[in-house]
């Protein structure tokens, strides 16, 4: 391959990262060109000693999308991150997938959890509530009127120690992505 | 070498020649290349983010064959890492020595 071809490759792999950031890597690559030219290597031995363009351009745009997260964190960060790292192989397109499903499974945790909030304060006011609009509760007869409020708090509270399981977990799992991401990014 | 190792020592390695002395890429790579083996591309992107975490700065400098050349230069970020890193290493280098090789760490 020769340095004209390298280059051309290495801008369309390139294309979508800003300009700036594209020229300067043409122009650090054109430079290493131009050092190993005149020590003597022919243009086809750097090509193929250098990273294939296609890898060399992915692993500056995981670089780049990486470290543009770090700073800014949004959606659709996140998303273009996921998408370069997709292109860096295919087991990526295999944890994709894994990582919506963990995604959408900590969400349903977090639903769950704040019905559970909500249904231990229903319990904790249900004698209120039932002073106040009567036909809206309904209890069935022979349970102590105290009992149910005492039940709410109770269910609050365990959802309380489920909550901060929970916090851990996607704690946990958040930054267990993140290393994967950067373990990628440090590509061969 | 296991790769995965050899990315992390990759970070490494730049960080110490150039504590030494002022580079430009190509004879980064060159003055790696007598003592490992590495794919010579896998330095750009590491300079690339070394540079965006502020471990470097670059300027350029007029050469005398071909175009100016971009000397890359450790900021004082860049020499506390380095000085960081070579503490862990000499740490982890210790314990990983203590496991692999008992007898000629004694």
């Amino acid at each position: 391959m020769t340095k004209e071809m390298y280059i051309k490759d290495l801008r369309n792999y390139l294309e979508g990262i800003p300009e700036a950031d594209i020229e300067e890597a043409v122009s650090d690559i054109e430079e290493y060109f131009a050092n190993g030219i005149s020590s003597g290597r022919s243009e086809d031995a750097i090509a193929s000693a250098l990273l294939t363009p296609k890898e060399l351009a992915y692993s500056i745009k995981a670089e780049y999308n990486i470290n543009s997260i770090s700073t800014k964190n949004s959606f659709k960060k996140t998303f273009v991150i996921l998408s370069s790292l997709l292109s860096l192989g295919l087991m990526n397109l295999i944890l994709l997938p894994i990582f919506f499903a963990v995604a959408l499974l900590v969400l349903s945790f977090y639903l769950t959890i704040g019905c559970l909030y909500f249904t231990g304060v229903l319990l904790f006011i249900a004698p209120i509530l039932k002073m106040i609009a009567p036909a809206f509760v309904s209890m069935s007869a022979g349970v102590p009127m105290i009992v149910v409020p005492i039940i709410g708090i109770g269910v609050v509270m365990v959802t309380y120690v489920l909550h901060q399981l929970l916090n851990k977990l996607s704690k946990k799992s958040y930054l267990f992505l993140l290393k994967y991401f950067k373990l990628h990014s440090a590509i061969c | 070498m296991n790769i995965q190792f050899k990315k992390g020592i990759l970070e490494l390695c730049v960080l110490s020649i150039l504590s030494r002395k002022n580079c430009y890429g190509y004879e980064l790579v060159n003055e790696i290349l007598e003592f490992m083996e590495i794919s010579e591309g896998t330095i750009y992107p590491l300079l690339r983010r070394l540079k965006m975490d502020n471990l470097v700065t670059t300027y350029l400098q007029e050469s005398n064959e071909g175009p100016p050349r971009k000397y890359y230069q450790l900021t004082e970020l860049g020499k506390e890492t380095h000085s960081e890193l070579i503490l862990e290493w000499k740490l982890f280098q210790a314990s990983i020595n203590k496991i692999c090789l008992p007898e000629e760490s004694k």
